[in-house]
This record gives C-alpha cells, sequence and structure tokens, in this order.
C-alpha cells in the first residue's frame, strides 16, 4: 500500500490507475491527515463529557472515514486481487480497518474498543517509523531458537510450580494458565519477593531455590533476546545506511580521480600543442 | 565559551578592540578555572541552603557568599552577550547558561516560588565548562535526533492502547484508566514494571479474566520498544564518541581531500602554463 514506483504498465488501464490515484503523494498524506483524525476522534470518544455534547458529529465523522479507509483497501484490494495479501503491511492494513466492519455486539464487543488500532496504520504509511518496525520484526526470525528456548523454561518451570505450590496458593499457582502468569510477573522482576516468593517461602522454605534458578535462567535469557533483536535491527538499518553512504564517497572518488586524469590530459595535450609554436 | 580562536579567525585582526579583549578575557585558562572553582562553591553553599541549622548560624552569610557568586556569573555572560551579540545565542551552551543564570534574577515569589529550588540547576554551568563531560552529553543529545522515529513509534502504541484501556477498563476502574490522561500514567507505570501485576493487572483480571492479554501485549511491546530506544541512543553516542576518535569515514575524506589538492595543483599550474605561452607569443 505504498507508494513503490513500480510500473504498472503490464496491468489492465483501470488497475493501473487505481494503484496510481492511490499510490499518489498527496493522497497519501491526505490518508495520514485521516488517520491523525480518527486518532483524535477515537481519543475523545474515551470522554462521557465530549460524547455527551459532540457524540452523534464525532460518531458521523469517524464513519465517514472509516469509509475512505474501505474505499482504499476494496480499491487495492481489486486492483491486485491475490497479490494484495502477499504484502503483510497491506494484510495488516486490511484486518485493522476490517475490525470496524464486524457489528459489536455481543462477545465481539471488545472488538469496538479495538477500532482505535487502525491509528497503527501510522506505523506502515510513516516511512522512518516503517523502516524502524520493519527492522525490528526483521530480527525476530534469527531469534526464534532463542525464543523457543524462554517458551521451554516457562512451561517446565510451569509445570514444576503448579505441581509444588497449587494446593496451598491457588490464587498464584492454580493451574497451568496461572502459573504462566505468575512466572512471567517474577520474570519482570515485579513484586517477586513480596508478593510471591516470600509468602510461599513461608510455607516451603526450600522454595527460594526454585525462584533464584527461574529467575537467573528467565531473566537472563530474555534479556538477551531483547538485546540481541535491538543490536541486531539496529545493525542493519546501520548498514543500509553506511552502505550508502560508502557508494557515495566511493563515486565521489572515482569522479575527483577522473577529474585528476582529465586535467592532466589536457595539460600534456596543451605540452605537445604550443612546443612547436615556440 | 572556548570557541576564541574560531572567533579571532572569523573576526579578522581589524576590530581587536573592547569586543575581542572581553571574549580572550573568559577564554583565559585561569579565568575559566576560577569560574569552575566559583561553580563548585556555589554547589556547596546551595547544599547547605537546605540545612535548617546551618541556615540559623550562617544564613546571612551563605545568601551574600551566593549573590557575590551569582554577580561574577551575570557580569560573565553579560559581557560575552555584550561582545557577541547575537552570535551568542547560536551556541546551545551559551543558552543553556544564559538561562539558568537568568533563572535566580527572576524574583521568586507568588507563582515563581518553585524557581527558587531551581537555583541549583546553576551547578549544571559544570557540565558545559568541563570539555570531557561536554563531549558525553553533546554525544548523548546528538543521538536523539536519529531515534525520532522510534519515539513516534512508542507515542503511536502509548495512543492506542491508553484509548483501549480506557475503553474497556474505565468503567470498572476509574482511579486507574478513568480518562485518557490516567491511563497514560498506569502504562507508563506498567511499562516501567512497577507493581504492574499485584497493583494494576491482578485486580483487573478478577473482573475481567482475559485482560492478561491486553497488559502482556503491552509490556512486550512497549517494554521492548523503549528498550530498543535506550540501548540504541546509548550505542549510537558511544560509536559517535568512538568515531571522533578513529573513523575509516575520516580516512576517506583524507584520501578525497588529497586528491583534491593534487587536482588544485595541477590545474593552477596548468594556468600559469597558459600564461607563460601568452606571454610568450605576445
Amino acid at each position: 500500500m505504498t507508494a513503490d514506483a513500480t510500473s504498472y504498465d503490464h496491468l489492465p488501464p483501470w488497475k493501473a490507475a487505481l494503484e496510481k490515484f492511490w499510490g499518489h503523494k498527496s493522497v497519501q498524506n491526505f490518508i495520514i491527515a485521516l488517520i491523525l483524525i480518527n486518532a483524535a476522534i477515537l481519543g475523545m470518544e474515551t470522554s462521557p463529557s465530549i460524547m455527551a455534547a459532540w457524540g452523534n458529529t464525532l460518531h458521523a465523522l469517524d464513519q465517514a472515514i472509516l469509509a475512505v479507509f474501505v474505499a482504499e483497501i476494496g480499491c487495492l484490494l481489486a486492483a491486485r486481487g491475490w497479490r494484495f495479501f502477499k504484502d503483510p503491511w497491506c494484510v495488516f492494513d486490511f484486518i485493522v480497518v476490517g475490525i470496524a466492519l464486524i457489528p459489536a455486539s455481543g462477545p465481539f464487543a471488545v472488538l469496538r474498543s479495538l477500532r482505535v488500532l487502525r491509528v497503527l496504520r501510522l506505523v506502515n504509511k510513516i516511512p522512518s517509523i516503517r523502516r524502524v518496525v520493519g527492522a525490528l520484526l526483521g530480527a525476530i526470525p534469527g531469534m526464534a531458537s532463542v525464543f523457543g528456548l524462554v517458551v521451554i523454561l516457562f512451561y517446565v518451570f510451569a509445570v514444576i510450580s503448579t505441581k509444588l505450590f497449587s494446593q496451598s496458593f491457588p490464587d498464584l499457582f492454580g493451574d497451568l494458565g496461572l502459573s504462566l502468569f505468575t512466572l512471567f510477573q517474577v520474570m519482570t522482576l515485579e513484586g517477586w519477593s513480596g508478593d510471591i516468593a516470600r509468602p510461599i517461602m513461608a510455607v516451603y522454605p526450600y522454595s527460594w531455590i526454585f525462584f533464584f534458578i527461574f529467575i537467573l535462567t528467565a531473566t537472563f535469557t530474555v534479556l538477551n533476546l531483547f538485546i540481541a533483536v535491538i543490536v541486531n535491527s539496529l545493525n542493519t538499518i546501520h548498514e543500509e545506511e553506511s552502505a550508502d553512504l560508502g557508494n557515495d564517497m566511493e563515486t565521489v572518488r572515482k569522479e575527483l580521480a577522473s577529474v585528476h586524469e582529465e586535467v592532466t590530459a589536457l595539460r600534456k595535450l596543451l605540452e605537445s600543442n604550443t612546443r612547436p609554436l615556440r | 565559551m572556548t570557541t576564541i580562536s574560531l572567533e579571532r579567525s572569523s573576526e579578522g585582526t581589524v576590530t581587536l578592540g573592547l569586543k575581542h579583549r572581553i571574549e580572550a578575557f573568559w577564554a583565559l585558562k585561569s579565568v575559566q578555572n576560577g569560574v569552575i572553582a566559583l561553580i563548585l562553591i556555589n554547589a556547596v553553599l546551595l547544599g547547605m541552603e537546605t540545612s535548617p541549622r546551618i541556615m540559623a548560624s550562617w544564613g546571612k552569610l551563605i545568601t551574600t557568599l551566593d549573590h557575590a557568586i551569582l554577580t561574577v556569573f551575570v557580569v560573565e555572560i553579560a559581557s560575552l552577550l555584550f561582545a557577541r551579540g547575537w552570535r551568542f545565542f547560536k551556541d546551545p551552551w551559551s543558552v543553556f547558561d544564559f538561562v539558568v543564570v537568568g533563572i535566580a534574577l527572576i524574583p521568586a515569589s507568588g507563582p515563581f516560588a518553585v524557581l527558587r529550588s531551581l537555583r541549583v540547576l546553576r551547578v549544571l554551568r559544570l557540565i558545559s565548562k568541563i570539555p570531557s563531560i561536554r563531549k558525553v552529553v553533546g554525544a548523548l543529545l546528538g543521538a536523539l535526533p536519529g531515534m525520532a522515529s522510534v519515539f513516534g513509534l512508542v507515542m503511536i502504541l502509548f495512543y492506542v492502547n491508553a484509548v483501549i484501556a480506557t475503553k474497556l477498563f474505565g468503567q470498572d476502574f476509574p482511579e486507574l484508566f478513568g480518562n485518557l490522561g490516567m491511563s497514560f500514567f498506569t502504562l507508563f507505570q506498567v511499562m516501567t514494571l512497577e507493581a504492574w501485576a499485584g497493583g494494576v493487572a491482578r485486580p483487573i483480571m478478577e473482573v475481567y479474566p482475559y485482560a492478561w492479554i491486553f497488559f502482556i501485549l503491552f509490556i512486550l511491546t512497549a517494554t521492548f520498544t523503549v528498550l530498543n530506544l535506550f540501548v540504541a541512543v546509548i550505542v549510537n553516542s558511544l560509536s559517535s564518541i568512538h568515531g571522533q576518535e578513529e573513523s575509516g569515514k575520516g580516512n576517506d575524506i583524507q584520501t578525497m581531500r588529497n586528491e583534491l589538492e593534487l587536482m588544485r595543483r595541477e590545474v593552477s599550474e596548468l594556468r600559469k602554463y597558459l600564461l607563460e605561452n601568452k606571454n610568450d607569443r605576445v
């Protein structure tokens, strides 16, 4: 859904026209403006007093903006067909706008509040942010093995803690799900001692061994995971930039060298031309 | 305030008058050291002012000394302002000095009472006076613009999650997520991991059992991107300090400059040659 400057010659004319229209710079800026306005509207909708006074206007505006978004995605879907779903950013746009179209009632009521996810389209529309997110996400696959390790660690420790502590602490380790949540809390170091480890140690004095080992291994590997992803993504961004810079430098140097040659040749020419005159 | 050599070259030797001598005076090594000493003494004085016991017995003396030091600072900045004119405000460190010393001159009464405690900001002038610290702070600040897009991403994340949280939890937890502002604060608390589970997530999960999805997603994304922001700033500023010391880019530029030098010599020789030829023919 970005304004990539690929040629649309191979497409039927109506498809090419649609792609060109939505890829146009001013249209893209207009969409960004609409996203920002929509963000403000969705923010205002959280305030009951504003909603009491302006509710209808806000709702109408929201619907109008949604209509533009649906038109955009509908057009591109028509123009691209199945290719549309090959670009992950397009799929993201599709889902995020599509959420608003599902009737938000009954069990889907939570979807109404997810309408604000539309604001995340900004990430897609602003190239610099898009690059950052792309680099961060691009670094994740390489970290799959570390992620696998974390999942294994969590699972093993969740099973152990459920077996050990569920009888006396059903609130914290009652079932596997609760254990996983509590272990996540312990990993983030939030109240791990005061709320969790100390009360448990009052019943099971040796449980400190469990918490020590879990914190040391889980926090360490997760921190490792995060920092590795960050450093990798920084490297990608940096490499792209420095590759550009290096190319620039190289061309400048070649340019200079060729000018130097040129001038030397010119001098030789002049010398050979003017000497016979003397 | 140590850019005197630059000023000298730009001003030329024509205006070697009062303005130039003022600049030269304040840039003197011994004067600079004197100012640093005054800043340190002032820091101690402002620290002593926090103790009621010391103030009771030495209050008068301390205030007098503080005013005397302030006078020196004001004279320094005023004379540099006079010497440099508008150029003074082009150096961000000069502006910083100006603001920090200026705070002390605003009458600290009524709504401005908080400014009295901000007088201690004057101690921060040490940063602009000690070159090595100045370099570190400059590198840290210099890395920020490159992080603008990550900061923008964090803002978008916070806004989106604040709206969702207000809509979902505002009704039942008005003291945590009552309006957008409160949601922002609570989400900041969650991001810093302070009591996010015991104070925020667990009470909410008692009402909305699936709230854990929201909190775990938010912690993973927000903490992750903010950590990314911090690490990137640190790494970038480190590499920029490092890059200033030794860099391959510098070598490239060096060879380019050599090439240019050669070319210029060649061209000037060529011109001389042509001129000679012309003269010969005439």
